[in-house]
């Protein structure tokens, strides 16, 4: 039997050989986030946008620098934004500083939650692609919301697992799941991821990749925990490519029950 | 001429283009700029004349998720 090897995911024409989208905030020491995305070894990482002045101590740590060392494309993301107007000044902004067409869309309807604003995400996307942004949308997992963005032009999209930073893990399997089944373009689960067997779930449904940031970022040892989702991912998806059996109510015993011995004595 | 640059103001002469108060500010690169929330791209930074009031703001890369 011949075993498939797992060659990436293609976004917007561009391969990939990794599954795995890297955040970098959060961590403990620029060196340690360095040191794990170089086991890693993420298709991106994400980086943001503010006012100079506001973050002197990461401004002053060497990130851009950092970046530039790394040579690994950088996903500039939208975080923090409210409106779609804002969602656009920010992601002009972050072409000219990044120069990639590439953009996170986050667009936040609920502070709480930082739940994705789905009213206006979709027009919002329109209007990026229609400036030639290669957008990867953050979005909830709701189907209609997904298909819609589809719709208007995102080759990719990106629903939550659970809300960000909480390390939960798919809050729900079944329409996650759903998903998976109903859109065709590739997807890739941001956000709520905790555990690397987090990963591996979703990638065992069939997501082409994840994105995450604090559940390395906070972890006692964040390079570890690095490998360990590097690691997670390719298991759940080679697990994809071989296909799980299919579960049971009853047991069903593993080792043959002919020529048991003793079978007739008991 | 009364100019808000991240949202500290700050006084020069009027009129003023773009890239001479960003001569005079030089701010750490890269950076992006937008003048009332509006973005300039680098093209403009020569042609856009600043107006009293006007809040630039300067941002630059930082680690995001």
């Amino acid at each position: 039997m011949q075993i498939k090897n797992d060659s990436g995911f293609t976004l917007y024409g561009q391969q990939f050989s990794s599954r795995l989208l890297l955040g970098t905030s959060r961590y403990p020491s620029p060196q340690i986030l360095e040191d794990a995305i170089h086991i890693a070894k993420p298709a991106m990482v994400t980086a943001s946008l503010r006012r100079q002045g506001a973050n002197p101590s990461e401004i002053s740590s060497g990130f851009w620098d950092l970046l530039k060392k790394l040579n690994i494309p950088v996903l500039p993301n939208t975080a923090g934004c409210h409106r779609p107007d804002e969602v656009i000044q920010i992601a002009h902004m972050a072409r000219e500083v990044f120069e990639t067409d590439w953009i996170k869309l986050e667009l936040i309807g609920d502070d709480y939650t930082l739940q994705p604003d789905t009213l206006n995400l979709v027009e919002t996307a329109k209007l990026l692609i229609k400036d030639n942004f290669k957008v990867l949308p953050y979005c909830t997992e709701d189907l209609v919301v997904c298909q819609r963005l589809v719709d208007v032009g995102c080759q990719a999209i990106m629903p939550w697992a659970a809300p960000i930073g909480t390390g939960k893990g798919p809050s729900n399997p079944y329409a996650l799941q759903l998903l998976r089944e109903r859109i065709t373009v590739p997807m890739i689960v941001d956000a709520g991821l905790g555990l690397p067997s987090h990963a591996s779930q979703v990638m065992e449904w069939g997501y082409d990749g994840v994105l995450l940031n604090t559940a390395v970022a906070l972890a006692q040892n964040p390079v570890q925990m690095a490998q360990a989702f590097s690691l997670a991912v390719n298991a759940g998806r080679y697990a994809f490519l071989a296909g799980a059996m299919p579960a049971n109510h009853v047991a069903q015993s593993s080792t043959p029950t002919l020529g048991t011995p003793f079978w007739h004595q008991s | 001429m009364k100019i808000f640059v991240n949202h500290q103001q700050q006084e020069f002469a009027s009129p003023m283009h773009l890239d001479a108060v960003l001569d005079l500010l030089q701010p750490k690169n890269p950076f992006a700029i937008s003048i009332n929330c509006q973005f300039v791209a680098k093209v403009h930074y020569g042609s856009t004349i600043l107006q009293e009031n006007d809040r630039i703001e300067i941002i630059s890369p930082v680690t995001g998720g």
